[in-house]
């Protein structure tokens, strides 16, 4: 479980200090699929950092599972990322001067695997995400839809507590977008636990729950299972 | 291991610029690094290939004259060797050695050597590499001759040359004993054929030499138990004073002073009279190694600084790697490894330009250099070492910047980060500071030389030129000038002969007494002198400025024609003084100076002279020294040297006439010349050569600073795209924006001037130091590097100004 309570943070410029996030209290249950919501600048980056470990918040407590993880060093955070969490971005942030399997190997080798497992589990994600023929590719070589699925592989492939995605499908056509959304819900109807930044409400809907923010706080918090299932929608 | 490899050499490909700079400027450092480091190598250790070399001493020798500097010599009397028998034990064995030139071979086929007499225990002391022969027997015979591999090929080709004979000049049979292998380059000996101390072409000289003309051989001790006990100083320094005591009369007022040097000290200590090759310079050693390790730091800051500009492309990678939970230790480490294989590379491709380029730089020291030195195991090491150490001091800055980079910061996409302005300005500053000090340094050393070079010396050099090896018996030596003068008489381009006996790039140190009438030499004043014969000055075109030349229709110039000896002298000696000698007798008029009687005391021996003469000051020695006071003395019994004055039209014919004469003169002697003015030249040539390595560490030092500058504007003038492109929209023009970034890099060369210019005053002032006669400092060459400097760093960052000023707005704004 990922449990985040009054957090706040804010940024210094010269003397200006801007408030990105206010008092946000957000819990996050195994298995749950969340996205957020909300117009540019409302915090859902900076939120998202923070529940990433990215970032630590200037006030309030982000637990994981039962870790207080909020005044952790540099150091511990890295490895609380190691453990825990995957990421996929929506500029994909795939390493050019790596293939497409050594991308996804990558975490594993933070975590020190042994290379035959590497080569198992990443041989795996990307057989299961439809990229395994381009193994040994660039990125540069694959279309923007394949590289977000490289980029999933990858967060999944360490079979991270939590999954989080910053507009995953913000830099693909809809085509591409749709294909990219397919696979984070298979992800999630195996269980695991996803936060999802978007703009897109339908690609919003594909989570169990839609939280807005404005300002840096929470407006509301939406159980989508009540409303049109997205696959009806379609 | 390999993945990560690939992984890096991928980094490298996918940025073949930044590649490029930083390792082309590594590899100059490194190749700059591995010379100099070779050659320092090869200057320490002088001797060390010598077994049991730092048990070995040579005892030298320092006399002084009342009132006048003491004068070192390598050498002590022949006479000492007997004296120190009682310090001779099973510890310590004692031998000489004296040095003379004489040729040697059969017939017509001769060659002329420096010629080693040695005691026969010489190779107990000395063990050299002896191919043929025995060591304990090869100077049995005082007829033995040992020769190099070289001298005995030359004479005797593959064949074994033991048992041969090769006479020495016309004295004696030579037989050889043994062929030794050639004596490294590392060596204050100069060995190529060694002869027993008794052979009978130099026993008599060695002998009957006394006095302070004594001083002929060189006497080393080698002992067992590595320092020289405290008792066995104390009994060299006592046996020598018994010596003393034995042979000299102490009222003369000259202090005799010995010293044991190691001989693995020789190379480095201070030049004295005797020395057969040039002495090691710790001053330019020092400077050689301070500039090549600016020159590798100025290019170790390449890859630093440009690592870190560049590192605004890698920011996204850094956030990444911390998202999938890199930490900063495993990124510090990743980096720092990345750093590794630039630098390892480079010192590769460093050690690959220093082998390939070593003929260069051979010629650039003026000496060859063993390949050797560069593969022995311990350089090898010494290079890994500093190749470590250079991953600390140069990767670890980029290191650090990447590995501490916030991932929230660092995966945002539109980031303005890396590379600070002041480093960007500090790679710069340093750089070219480095780069405006050498070139300032080598404007003024040009200078100098061409100040040398014209500088009127007071005689004329040109068209001289000079016989060795004639000097016989005195009386001997005068007919043989006299033989020579008379063949020559009519030969078409001969324009004079003359005698005297020490040229002038001898830099010999003899002076004598000089003090006006009624005075003793407790009262006088130091002249140099030289023995000349009648014709010197005239031969020179040394003009007379009072009274009158020598001229042998005068009895008194002939005085010592008939008896060499100074002592003997019944009436005053006429002799000619230049005009700085003129102080000595508190006369400010020339003329009046001429008709002067006065006393001359030279070696303890007091005559008489008469002044007859005057003429300008000369700059008989080098011009590091000031134009002394000199006295001219018709003493032509003493001249080791001829002198020529040809015309330089006529060259071949010269020589024609001039072979044919000498082998009239000294049958069964090769003809020994050496041009006066190339002679001349030789005395400046560690100068010369000073300044075509600082040329040569300038060139590098530029070229680095030139690819820093150039890599630095490539990759923050990208950085500055879209701020050039806001401000063509608001209207700048295209000079606009190429004067804003070309300031940005100028801004830093003016403070590179800054550090630059008192460092080079301040090295460049003690350099001419050196020198009696300097150029002085004219803003000039201070205002000329600075301009090069600028000039240089707007060349290396003008391709990317003008791209940058010429690109349309629009596309700069889309990026």
């Amino acid at each position: 479980m990922f449990r985040a309570e009054k957090i706040s943070r804010s940024f210094r410029s010269g003397t200006v200090e801007t408030t990105a996030l206010r008092d946000v209290s957000l819990k996050v249950n195994p298995g749950e699929f969340v996205s957020i919501m909300g117009p540019s600048g409302c915090g859902k980056s900076t939120l998202l950092n923070i529940l990433g470990t990215l970032d630590r918040p200037t006030s309030g407590d982000f637990w994981i599972k039962d870790e207080n993880v909020s005044r952790y060093s540099e150091a511990k955070l890295a490895e609380v990322r190691r453990r825990h969490i995957g990421f996929v971005f929506q500029s994909f942030n795939l390493i050019d001067q790596l293939t497409v399997r050594e991308n996804v190997e990558l975490a594993l080798r933070y975590r020190k695997t042994g290379a035959q497992e590497r080569r198992l589990k990443a041989g795996l994600a990307m057989e299961r995400f439809g990229i395994a023929h381009r193994a040994d590719h660039r990125p540069s070589q694959l279309s923007g839809g394949q590289q977000q699925r490289v980029a999933v592989a990858r967060a999944l492939v360490t079979e991270p507590d939590l999954i989080l995605a910053d507009e995953p499908t913000g830099n693909l056509d809809s085509h591409h977008g749709e294909d990219v959304m397919g696979a984070l819900k298979s992800l999630n109807d195996e269980g695991a636990t996803l936060v999802m930044v978007t703009h897109s409400p339908a690609h919003a809907s594909y989570a169990g729950r839609t939280i807005r923010l404005f300002d840096g706080e929470i407006m509301t918090s939406q159980d989508n299972s009540v409303s049109q299932s997205p696959r009806e929608e379609n | 291991m390999l993945s990560w490899l690939t992984v890096v050499w991928r980094h490298m490909l996918s940025d073949k610029l930044f590649t490029l700079i930083t390792i082309l400027s590594l590899s100059l450092g490194a190749m700059c690094a591995v010379l100099v480091g070779a050659y320092l190598q090869e200057e320490l250790s002088y001797e060390a290939w010598l077994p049991d070399s730092k048990n070995i001493y040579r005892l030298e020798t320092s006399v002084t004259q009342s009132g006048q500097n003491s004068r070192p010599t390598v050498s002590t009397f022949y006479g000492m060797k007997t004296e120190f028998d009682g310090v001779v034990s099973d510890q310590v064995s004692q031998t000489r050695v004296a040095y003379d030139f004489f040729s040697i071979g059969e017939n017509d086929d001769r060659e002329t050597y420096r010629i080693a007499f040695a005691d026969p225990n010489f190779f107990d002391v000395f063990e050299f590499n002896f191919i043929e022969g025995d060591p304990d027997t090869a100077l049995a015979d005082p007829n033995s001759l040992v020769l190099t591999e070289t001298v005995s090929k030359r004479f005797f080709g593959d064949r074994s040359p033991i048992g041969e004979t090769l006479d020495v000049w016309t004295h004696s049979d030579g037989v050889v004993t043994a062929v030794i292998a050639d004596l490294p380059r590392e060596t204050h000996l100069e060995i190529s054929v060694i002869s027993h101390i008794d052979n009978s072409a130099i026993r008599d000289g060695l002998q009957v030499r006394n006095g302070w003309n004594g001083l002929s051989v060189r006497h080393y001790f080698r002992t067992q138990d590595g320092q020289p006990s405290q008792s066995f100083e104390q009994n060299i320094e006592t046996y020598a004073q018994q010596f003393l005591d034995k042979n000299f009369d102490k009222s003369e007022g000259i202090k005799v002073e010995f010293e044991l040097m190691p001989i693995r000290n020789v190379h480095f200590s201070a030049a004295k009279s005797g020395d057969l090759k040039t002495r090691g310079n710790p001053g330019q050693l020092k400077l050689f190694t301070g500039v090549s390790i600016v020159i590798l730091l100025a290019s170790g800051l390449n890859f630093s600084i440009l690592s870190i500009v560049r590192a605004m492309s890698r920011t996204r990678e850094v956030g990444l790697r911390k998202a999938l939970g890199a930490s900063r230790a495993r990124l510090l480490k990743d980096y720092l490894a990345e750093a590794g294989v630039y630098i390892f590379l480079s010192l590769l491709v460093g050690f690959a330009a220093a082998e390939l380029f070593h003929p260069v730089f051979e010629t650039l020291v003026g000496h060859e250099l063993s390949l050797s030195t560069l593969h022995s195991p311990v350089f090898l090491i010494l290079v890994a070492f500093v190749g470590i150490a250079l991953v600390g001091v140069i990767g670890i800055l980029p290191a650090l910047y990447l590995s501490g980079l916030k991932p929230s910061v660092a995966l945002r996409s539109d980031q303005k980060i890396g590379g600070s302005t002041v480093g960007n300005s500090l790679l710069l500053t340093i750089q070219f500071s480095a780069a405006i000090a050498l070139v300032t340094a080598i404007l003024i050393m040009f200078a100098q030389i061409r100040l040398i070079d014209s500088k009127p010396l007071g005689f004329e050099a040109v068209d001289r030129l000079a016989i060795y090896g004639v000097q016989r018996g005195p009386t001997e030596t005068i007919v043989r000038l006299e033989t020579l003068r008379t063949l020559l008489n009519d030969e078409a381009g001969i324009l004079g002969i003359s005698g005297v006996n020490a040229l002038p790039d001898w830099g010999r140190d003899a002076s004598g007494l000089i003090y006006p009438e009624g005075r003793s030499a407790v009262e006088s004043a130091n002249a140099a002198y030289l023995y000349v014969d009648a014709e010197f000055l005239k031969t020179f075109e040394i003009p007379i400025i009072a009274g009158r030349d020598f001229d042998e229709t005068y009895a008194s110039d002939r005085a010592l024609k008939g008896n060499n000896d100074l002592s003997q002298l019944s009436d005053q000696l006429p002799v000619i003084i230049t005009r700085a000698a003129l102080a000595n007798f508190g006369i400010s008029d020339i003329e009046d100076i001429v008709g002067q009687s006065a006393g001359m005391q030279i070696d303890g021996v007091d005559f008489d002279i008469q002044i007859i003469g005057v003429t300008d000051d000369l700059n008989y020695k080098s011009l590091h020294y000031k134009a002394e006071p000199m006295v001219f003395i018709p003493k032509p019994g003493s001249m080791s040297v001829f002198l020529v004055h040809f015309d330089g039209s006529r060259h071949t014919e010269v020589m024609d006439a001039l072979n044919a004469a000498w082998s009239r003169t000294y049958p069964n002697q090769n003809l020994n010349i050496r041009y006066i003015d190339a002679e001349l030249a030789e005395q400046y040539d560690e100068d010369r050569q000073l300044l075509r390595l600082a040329t040569a560490f300038a060139v590098l030092a530029i070229f680095v600073a030139i690819l820093g500058a150039f890599g630095l504007s490539a990759f923050t003038i990208e950085r500055r795209k879209r701020e050039i492109g806001i401000r063509k929209a608001l209207g700048a023009k295209g000079g606009d924006i190429a004067g804003m970034l070309a300031w940005q890099f100028v801004k830093p060369i003016i403070v590179a001037c800054l550090i630059a210019w008192p460092l080079s005053w301040w090295f460049m002032s003690g350099w001419l130091q050196q020198f009696a006669y300097k150029v002085s400092f004219s803003p000039r060459f201070f205002i000329i590097s600075g301009g090069i400097g600028v000039i240089l760093a707007v060349l290396a960052t003008g391709s990317q100004i003008l791209r940058r000023a010429k690109t349309s707005p629009s596309i700069e704004l889309q990026s």
